[in-house]
């Protein structure tokens, strides 16, 4: 058996290493991401790598995150200090993709604030994006057997390198043009529904059967494992770390404060935007997004926040 | 579970490595139900409420083989086999055809102007159902009539039944061939292992490289057949049936390799149909573990070609439509199956000596107009199809259109010259399989081979497709 499990090992090792070592550019790795999160990645890659204007904020986050803040605006709030903001959201959750958007950005910006967006609790589950653009180190080697996901996230970046690789050799598609647009901030002037929202202010409203104690830090290891990771890299690279929070409708009867306050206190500057904004149903596109009047409402609270830096 | 996904892949990891130590420290029977377990495992990831229905079916066929056993008078075994046949072909029925049956009665009434309001049920179709039914159906009969003898291994029996490499698209094996292998011990073998590694190469790359590949052009123009020209169509219909082929031939491949893996020996399911010289021969090398199921349990029983010719040809004509109708519930694949039982009849009246290429090519060629039927959707996309063929030879989109809408024109290329390459390992695998015909190559050449397929799976295969074989609907 071990014989077997050996002479697999070393026929497979010839295919695994090229497919390791093909140069595939990290463009590229944006561009074949097309299809998800409204062709964001692309955009995502070519502000940090093509646009040489600077990022001195990172917003980093979830579809919330890109719904919420406005570049543009913020800047122009902050115009005194001459800051350059960047909303680097991404539709869906994982804090490991916050990590591997964290990484990338330091490998060609310097911001001087990363804003994290902060949810109601954490989710403890592989973000479905991450194994697209995460380096394979970073998905083969998690530091942490939590995440149920590791399997999925393994093979995925095979086979998304694999898909990269026959791209590289087959496609006659020219790459895209480099995207010099500043904004990352996608806007919705609708408002919801009150009904809809009202049922989700019922709904969400509710107590909740919260996880304590071992139960509770199981769940909770794999995100916390990249907050910690995300922690020491802006330490290392003397980074202000921020956490803002961004919560769905109807959810601040039973989270007030996020789960994990305590542990983004000790690690940063806890964001809580005033109820004011949160509460009022004109300030929403849906029962999870802010809307135009919603996200400059929050960007007008937020210049405020960050005054001063 | 599917052969093709990662879900499958960190399974069998997992179930191979357990096994082995499982095999080498404990009994048989402790072997058998981490087999069965495993096997129940795979089957209700798909739908776990069906894990009832599999296990219903094979309790029956159990008790009732017991029950044959014991009793030696004629009229009580015919009538305790009768609820073998009933439950299986009853569950079959409920599971495959009602809707086919009420809806087909309802239009026939419609013909007539009486009215009839009906609802048909939203039946889901068990995976495999009527794999896993023939097989346990297969094993009563055999024991009724005294070529085997009644399990008194429940675990062993179960396990059988479902086995899961050939639980949910075959082969469908005997009861005489697999189920006294779960009777013994099993030692780990490195050559018996080397050799399912081997199948379920071969196999994922006919699925992966040729199966879905060629999938993307034929759903492309089934799916608007009045966009293309008629020779677009018998295009996409000769590569429907490589598709078809591969999908299907693969499945069987990994499923026998799998198998091998754990030290079971699964039977041969195809035997490189397409070169077949008569459609005779054709039916002795596709599906063979089906084929063979319908002439020992339908044909021979309805008199084979012991009586005169009509009742031959009658007999056969019989088991071809039931096997068209095995396929699906719909017109189109009993159209399918009269139409090679009518073959068969006319081959076996008619013989023309021709130069085996010849008859090789035509055979093929029919063989694929066939699968037009078989692949259309309905009968109204069956004319449609047809339409294009007769009436649009020329008017539409070429083939070459269609080719290079799904693929550019390097991929094509390259994935032709694979494709020459698949047929020639075909053509030199004639009756033996690709293990056989690997072991008789040159070491270097074996190991050359074995990496051209394995890059050929990464540089051609098509893993951005939901993992799918075409006879899981089956």
């Amino acid at each position: 058996m071990r014989r077997f499990t050996f002479h697999i090992f070393l026929f497979l090792l010839p295919v695994l290493g090229l497919l390791m070592i093909i140069p595939i550019s990290k463009r590229q790795h944006f561009i074949s991401m097309k299809d998800d999160c409204f062709n964001h990645g692309i955009w995502l890659h070519d502000r940090i790598f093509e646009n040489p204007l600077p990022i001195d904020i990172a917003f980093i986050g979830s579809s919330h995150t890109i719904n919420a803040i406005n570049e543009l605006q913020l800047d122009s709030l902050l115009n005194k200090q001459q800051v350059h903001s960047a909303n680097l959201g991404y539709c869906r959750l994982g804090r490991n993709m916050d990590y591997a958007i964290l990484k990338e950005l330091l490998k060609n910006k310097k911001p001087k604030v990363v804003v994290m967006e902060v949810r109601e609790t954490e989710s403890r589950y592989s973000h479905p994006a991450f194994p697209y653009i995460a380096s394979q180190k970073d998905v083969i080697l998690p530091a942490l057997l939590f995440n149920r996901d590791i399997a999925k996230d393994a093979f995925t970046t095979f086979a998304y390198k694999t898909e990269l690789i026959q791209d590289h050799f087959f496609s006659s598609q020219p790459a895209p043009p480099i995207d010099l647009n500043p904004s990352g901030y996608v806007t919705h002037l609708d408002t919801a529904k009150k009904e809809l929202l009202q049922e989700f202010l019922l709904k969400r409203g509710q107590p909740e059967k919260k996880a304590s104690g071992p139960e509770h830090d199981f769940y909770n290891a794999y995100p916390k494992n990249y907050l910690d990771k995300i922690v020491s890299v802006c330490e290392e690279n003397k980074i202000q770390l921020m956490f803002l929070y961004l919560p769905g409708y109807g959810t601040t009867k039973t989270y007030a404060v996020p789960e994990e306050a305590v542990y983004y206190q000790e690690h940063g500057k806890l964001l809580i935007p005033p109820a004011a904004i949160l509460q009022t149903t004109s300030n929403w596109f849906d029962e999870n997004h802010l809307n135009k009047v919603g996200s400059e409402k929050l960007c007008i609270w937020l210049g405020e926040e960050l005054k001063g830096l | 579970m599917v052969f093709n996904s990662i879900t499958f892949f960190i399974f069998f990891i997992l179930f191979f490595f357990l096994y082995w130590i499982i095999s080498k420290k404990a009994t048989v029977k402790i072997t058998n139900l981490f087999i069965l377990l495993s096997s129940y495992l795979f089957y209700g990831w798909w739908d776990w409420r069906f894990l009832g229905l599999l296990l219903f079916s094979s309790s029956v066929d159990y008790i009732v083989a017991r029950y044959i056993e014991k009793t030696d008078e004629q009229r009580k075994r015919k009538l305790i086999l009768c609820i073998s046949i009933f439950s299986n072909i009853g569950l079959l029925a409920f599971f495959k055809y009602f809707n086919f049956f009420v809806d087909s009665f309802v239009t026939l009434l419609h013909l007539f102007s009486i009215p009839v309001n009906t609802t048909t049920l939203s039946i889901v179709l068990p995976v495999g159902i009527s794999f896993y039914t023939f097989q346990a159906l297969s094993y009563t009969i055999d024991v009724y009539r005294k070529n085997l003898r009644a399990s008194h291994d429940p675990i062993a029996f179960l396990a059988f039944v479902s086995f899961f490499p050939q639980l949910v698209a075959g082969p469908i094996e005997r009861a005489k061939e697999l189920l006294p292998q779960f009777y013994n011990k099993k030692q780990f073998s490195y050559p018996l292992c080397i050799s399912g590694l081997r199948l379920m190469l071969w196999g994922f790359f006919q699925k992966i490289v040729i199966a879905d590949n060629l999938a993307l052009l034929v759903e492309k123009v089934y799916s608007a057949p009045q966009q293309y020209s008629g020779l677009s169509v018998l295009f996409a219909s000769c590569c429907f049936a490589f598709q078809i082929y591969c999908d299907f031939a693969g499945y069987s491949n990994i499923a026998i390799g799998t198998a091998k893996m754990l030290g079971f020996q699964l039977s041969m399911n195809f035997k490189t149909p397409y070169f077949s010289t008569s459609f005779t021969e054709f039916w002795r090398r596709w599906h063979i573990s089906l084929s063979t199921w319908f002439r020992d349990y339908v044909y021979i029983p309805l008199g084979g070609n012991k009586g005169s010719n009509v009742k031959t040809n009658l007999n056969l004509l019989l088991t071809f439509v039931l096997s068209g109708l095995w396929h699906g519930a719909a017109f189109t694949f009993i159209l399918w199956g009269t139409l090679h039982g009518l073959l068969l009849i006319a081959n076996k009246k008619i013989r023309i000596k021709l130069p085996s290429f010849i008859s090789t090519f035509f055979v093929f060629v029919i063989v694929a107009l066939l699968w037009i039927p078989f692949r259309a959707k309905g009968m109204e996309h069956l004319f449609q199809l047809s339409n294009r063929i007769c009436c649009s030879l020329n008017s539409g989109d070429t083939p070459g259109m269609a080719l290079l809408s799904v693929f550019s024109m390097l991929k094509w290329k390259i994935f032709l010259l694979v494709f020459i390459g698949f047929i020639l390992i075909e053509r030199k695998m004639q009756l033996i399989d690709f293990d056989q015909k690997a072991q008789q190559l040159q070491r270097p050449v074996r190991m050359s081979l074995y990496y051209i397929l394995l890059f050929s799976i990464l540089l051609l295969g098509n893993f951005n497709v939901k993992p799918y074989f075409i006879y899981f609907q089956f």
